[in-house]
């Protein structure tokens, strides 16, 4: 029994009781007496004890200083209630033996007491209490009387409705809070958008400051434009002013051509003037010349006459010369004529001697240029001996030149043959050395077969003689379970033997102790026996 | 020459201006999005709220039909245990314990009745404090107590001590009464103790005393049973 009871109850000095002490039962206790016989001073007790009710001192037997109430409960636990003139309090002593004294307590009861008696008041809302566990006569009839809030919150404190209703009653101040909060979200919200609507021209706003930059940018554009026109007016100002002045000057300068044709002109005409003058006084000069030609050719008119007979004169002077000349040279020649003569004895006449003069000379002329040739034949003569000499001397050079290039192909032929032989060597004693490694090899492959079969057959081997010793031990255990097999089969057989013996003696079931025959007790040892052999 | 001079100028302001301007719009442009960024916080929280108080008007609707259930479980229970303490003790299948739970102004407000025949065929539905002799009301006060302190939650230990119950019962009940504790403490393990003056009770307990006062002074003996005595 998990619930908390009264063992026992010792009251001393209370109203009419001086000692008393009472056993209680687990169950129903029933006190009787007649009437005012100190039947309700007991409930009266534990009311003091369990609700510390009533207040003051007026329950302590007449005479008596103090009074004390004591409930020992099933667990063992003590719960002491006493007054003396100096003390009021309460002394529990936990079902270990723990003891604890509590005083000041007031109109209340200790909460440890009411933990160890497991009696308290109940409340029935936040006002109301009520003690369900103790009913005294004098009051109105349980519940009845109360009000019909009070039933319902009775009612309720069954199952617990009244936590539900705490809960609900906290959800709802909770919903309270929430909504007065949700009203004041509300209520900024709203005020937040009336702030908002302050900015509702923002848009508006956004689409001319947009407009207004992008015709701000065109002005800039524009004002650039305005820049580069401007500049360009100014140039073409300045051109301008350059151009008239250019035309100005062009104008000005518009005869110069016209100028200078004349000016050429003039030139020429310079120059014809000055020739003409030239030719003027030239004219003048040949004019005078004329005249004095004319006055001297008149003066000479007879100077034809005198030129012809100057011609004549001349010519008879000539002819004269030309006599005297050849008187002289008759005179000459006549000596010349004898000295001719002996020569014209020889030579036939005269121009062919000239002409063998001529051919003479030409001859000489020749005959020079023969002994030039001569001398150049007797120089190239000299050199094509000296040639000769040399070709004699190096007649036999390209045969030479031939035979040492022959040598030289025979040489580096020689050389590469001798390298190819040192390398043929070399090649040959690898090739020596080769096959004997080989020959080697040949035995080797042979061995290491020989080898891997020698390993398989090691194994092979230890198997076999880890299984012996395997077979060896199986036989020992088997040869111990034998052993062990007949023993318990001996065993068996002496205890079924027992067993079939006392079932005899007894004639009764060893389970049940329904009275059993020989034929069940054999048939039980036959059970037992089972397999086992005798 | 001059206009030109006037118009750069006045390029340069407008310049100016349209900066102004921009900066003004970007200005207002922030304490518009720092104003919606308060807003969007506050329709967060709003909602929140709201969030919540669905919730909790849910909760309070479970919290109530809860409620409701167990206050009717509670009351059924109460009737039947009531009703069949007053049947055992009268012997009476014909009396019933009703209570009636009815919402008054948002409040739940209880009323007892019984209700009997009286052998006819009409059922009576009456008040006990008012219409019923106190036999009746002292073991419905009685159940009534007895049933609370059992079916309290969280459960009530300790045990149940009684004054003089059934005091109100006519002789010929009085034994039921006692047959009742005795069931009730058998079946429930409650330790009761109750204070009687009829001494044929006295037997039915599994612990009986005698009170009896002498010169003043009260003396209790274990009861040795009426007919010895």
């Amino acid at each position: 029994m998990s619930q908390k009871t009264i063992r026992n109850l010792r009251i001393e000095n209370f109203q009419s009781h001086e000692l008393t002490e009472m056993a209680f039962d687990d169950g129903l206790n029933v006190i009787v007496g007649a009437s005012d016989q100190g039947k309700s001073a007991i409930i009266r007790a534990l009311r003091w004890l369990l609700f510390n009710e009533p207040r003051g001192a007026d329950f302590i037997r007449v005479g008596a200083s103090q009074c004390r109430v004591t409930i020992e409960l099933a667990d063992g636990a003590r719960v002491t209630r006493e007054r003396t003139p100096s003390k009021n309090r309460y002394i529990v002593v936990s079902a270990e033996g723990e003891e604890q004294i509590y005083e000041g307590f007031g109109n209340s009861v200790p909460r440890e007491v009411s933990d160890v008696t497991g009696v308290a008041k109940i409340m029935l809302d936040e006002d109301t209490e009520t003690v369900l566990h103790l009913g005294t006569q004098l009051e109105p009839p349980f519940l009845l009387s109360e009000t019909g809030s009070i039933k319902a919150k009775a009612i309720g404190r069954l199952n617990g409705v009244h936590i539900i209703d705490a809960a609900s009653r906290d959800t709802h101040r909770d919903l309270t809070r929430l909504n007065s909060d949700e009203k004041q979200y509300r209520e900024q919200l709203s005020e937040v958008e009336e702030e908002l609507m302050q900015f509702s021209d923002l848009a508006y706003m956004e689409n001319i400051l947009i407009l207004l930059e992008e015709r701000h940018a065109r002005l800039k554009q524009l004002g650039t434009r305005i820049e580069n026109l401007r500049r360009l007016r100014d140039l073409h100002h300045r051109v301008q002013g350059e151009l008239s002045e250019v035309t100005n000057v062009l104008e000005k300068t518009q005869h110069l051509e016209h100028a200078a044709l004349r000016l050429e002109l003039a030139g020429a005409v310079q120059s014809k003037s000055l020739r003409m003058n030239q030719t003027r006084s030239r004219w003048t000069q040949v004019r005078q010349t004329l005249q004095e030609t004319d006055r001297i050719l008149h003066e000479t008119e007879q100077l034809s006459t005198a030129q012809d007979l100057l011609q004549r004169q001349e010519k008879q002077l000539a002819a004269y010369r030309r006599l005297s000349k050849l008187s002289a040279d008759r005179e000459s020649t006549q000596m010349q004529k004898n000295r001719v003569d002996a020569v014209l004895d020889r030579t036939a006449q005269l121009a062919q001697a000239e002409q063998s003069v001529s051919r003479i000379e030409h001859s000489g002329q020749r005959l020079n240029r023969l002994h030039d040739l001569r001398r150049k034949t007797g120089e190239t003569g000299q050199l094509l001996g000296k040639v000769n000499l040399v070709l004699e001397r190096t007649a036999q050079v390209p045969e030479v030149g031939q035979r040492v290039e022959r040598l030289a192909a025979m040489r580096t032929k020689a050389l590469f043959l001798n390298e190819l032989a040192g390398k043929k060597r070399e090649v040959d004693q690898l090739l020596h050395s080769m096959t004997r490694v080989l020959q080697a090899l040949q035995h080797t492959e042979r061995v290491e077969f020989k080898l891997e079969e020698l390993a398989m057959l090691s194994g092979r081997q230890k198997r076999l003689q880890e299984l012996r010793a395997q077979i060896v031990d199986n036989v020992e255990r088997l040869q111990k379970a034998d052993v062990y097999l007949a023993n318990n089969a001996e065993e068996l057989r002496n205890l079924i033997a027992e067993y079939s013996a006392e079932l005899k003696n007894s004639g009764s079931c060893p389970v049940c102790f329904a009275p059993i025959d020989e034929h069940t007790t054999e048939r039980l040892v036959e059970e037992f026996r089972g397999g086992i052999p005798e | 020459m001059g206009s030109d001079q006037g118009m750069s100028v006045d390029l340069t302001q407008l310049d100016f201006a349209m900066n102004e301007l921009r900066a003004r719009y970007n200005r207002r442009l922030g304490e518009r999005d720092a104003v919606l960024r308060k807003q969007a916080q506050i329709v967060d929280r709003l909602q929140e709220k709201r969030g919540e108080i669905d919730k909790l008007q849910q909760v309070k609707i479970l919290l109530q039909e809860s409620s409701a259930f167990a206050r009717e479980q509670a009351r059924r229970q109460i009737e039947t245990m009531v009703s069949n303490a007053l049947q055992f003790i009268f012997g009476n299948p014909d009396l019933e314990f009703r209570v009636v739970i009815e919402e008054v102004r948002g409040r739940a407000e209880g009323e007892f009745l019984v209700v009997s025949t009286y052998g006819g065929e009409i059922p009576v539905e009456t008040r006990p404090q008012d219409a019923r002799g106190g036999g009746v009301v002292d073991v419905i006060s009685l159940s009534l107590r007895a049933a609370l302190l059992q079916a309290n939650r969280p459960a009530l230990d300790g045990p149940m001590i009684l004054d003089e119950p059934g005091k109100h019962v006519s002789e010929e009940y009085s034994r039921p009464v006692a047959e009742f504790l005795k069931q009730l403490s058998t079946a429930f393990g409650r330790q009761i103790i109750m204070v009687t003056h009829n001494q044929h009770l006295a037997s039915s307990g599994d612990s009986s005393y005698m009170v009896e006062m002498r010169s003043g002074k009260s003396y209790v003996r274990v009861f040795q049973g009426v007919e010895q005595a």
